[in-house]
């Protein structure tokens, strides 16, 4: 935070701010527009201390609008960084027909390039983002570019992930859990993932293969183990199938290791084999 | 040259005069008007363009200068924020200006409504 500059120090900057937001053409603000560019001031500082430790922030700290003006290459350096991954999702991407995720990454983050004001409002997330991620982003912690930015590099891994398998084969695993995927709101790669995961722990050959059959299995071998040790156990599937399918994307791993807990204890919490379709 | 004496330089050819008591007073309403309106100043304020805007009505005389401009100051804020940032602060005096010296004829307590209506009318016929 920059709670360590006092208001007077800031002052001068949103004064800077409020001539370049009316374009000298207004001596006043409102209290309201003064509080959105304090704020905005605030947030770029933070950019530029990220990555910095206690001593490097004292040692950075000369005076508030040197640390603002590094904080403002920090943010342009984000958005430069957060569209490069961005066309990069892009290459190829697919949305498998899900309208929720196709809307998102195609109309909506562009949107948030083109109306993202990185001097006067950076603090502004812009978009609602509908689509859930498996590490969902905590908004109240991440705003602006280092939140998009964030959210873009979860949508690139989900998609890395989600190359790996036949179109086909995702779109029929989708429709299993949902019939209406495609108009519905939730984490694609959490479904196929899941499926994965079960595949593997009763060693079925492929992910397109499950039955009834192979849920009544998939629940033996549940009901052997522990939360934990079923967490444990898909920790070391994914652990595994990064190092052989992802060469080592270590972000990839906690990506997907993200979800390991809640499908375990969703296993274990379900008594009856119809109900997985609510789990994946 | 002091603060009084660069006003006085302007205004005394149209028969005014501000003290440095008056100039104080208005600083003072002022701080009072932008607290009002929720606003935030950075430099000078606009009083002295005001001051110069309005120094040469008909409707001004040295009777009731000091009362006209803080009235004046105090509407100015209050359409800054009707008007959301969107007007340029020029063009508001310009739209005070004409309704002052024009429909209102120097009555203040009409031109919070005929403002509207001036800008109305310039949006629509571009008078």
């Amino acid at each position: 935070m920059s709670e360590d500059y006092t208001m007077e120090e800031l002052l001068p900057i949103v004064k800077d701010l409020a001539e370049l937001y009316t374009s000298k053409a207004s001596t006043s603000i409102t209290y309201d527009a003064a509080r959105v560019f304090m704020e905005a001031i605030q947030y770029v500082i933070r950019c530029g201390r990220m990555g910095c430790d206690r001593q490097q922030i004292m040692i950075a700290h000369r005076d508030a609008r040197t640390e603002y003006a590094a904080g403002i290459e920090m943010v342009n350096h984000l958005i430069q960084e957060a569209l490069g991954e961005y066309n990069q999702l892009m290459v190829n991407y697919e949305d498998y027909g899900n309208k929720n995720y196709g809307s998102v990454v195609r109309d909506g983050i562009p949107g948030f390039f083109l109306y993202y004001q990185p001097k006067f409002k950076p603090q502004d997330t812009i978009l609602t983002l509908d689509y859930p991620t498996l590490i969902p982003l905590d908004m109240r912690e991440m705003t602006g570019i280092v939140a998009i930015k964030q959210y873009i590099h979860y949508l690139f891994l989900e998609q890395t992930f989600l190359k790996k398998f036949d179109p086909w084969l995702l779109r029929e695993i989708l429709s299993h859990y949902r019939q209406d995927y495609v108009s519905q709101y939730f984490n694609l790669a959490m479904i196929i993932e899941r499926n994965l995961l079960a595949a593997r722990l009763i060693n079925l050959p492929t992910l397109g293969s499950r039955t009834i059959t192979t849920d009544m299995r998939l629940k033996k071998k549940v009901d052997t183990m522990t939360v934990d040790e079923m967490e444990n156990l898909f920790n070391t599937i994914i652990h595994q199938l990064i190092r052989k399918e992802f060469s080592e994307k270590e972000d990839l791993e906690e990506y997907l290791r993200a979800d390991c807990r809640n499908f375990a204890v969703g296993l274990k919490e379900i008594e009856d084999t119809k109900y997985y379709v609510n789990l994946f | 040259m002091d603060e009084v004496a660069k006003y006085n330089e302007i205004i005394v050819g149209y028969g005014l005069k501000l003290t440095e008591p008056d100039l104080q007073y208005l600083a003072e309403q002022r701080k009072l008007s932008l607290q009002w309106s929720n606003r935030i100043e950075f430099g000078e304020g606009i009083l002295k363009e005001l001051v110069f805007r309005f120094c040469d009505s008909p409707y001004v005389d040295q009777h009731n200068f000091v009362e006209t401009m803080e009235q004046l100051q105090d509407i100015f804020y209050e359409y800054k924020n009707e008007f959301a940032e969107e007007i340029p602060d020029d063009e508001l005096l310009d739209y005070m200006e004409e309704a002052f010296n024009g429909i209102c004829q120097g009555a203040i307590e009409f031109m919070e409504d005929t403002i509207l209506e001036v800008i109305a009318r310039r949006e629509r016929g571009g008078e």
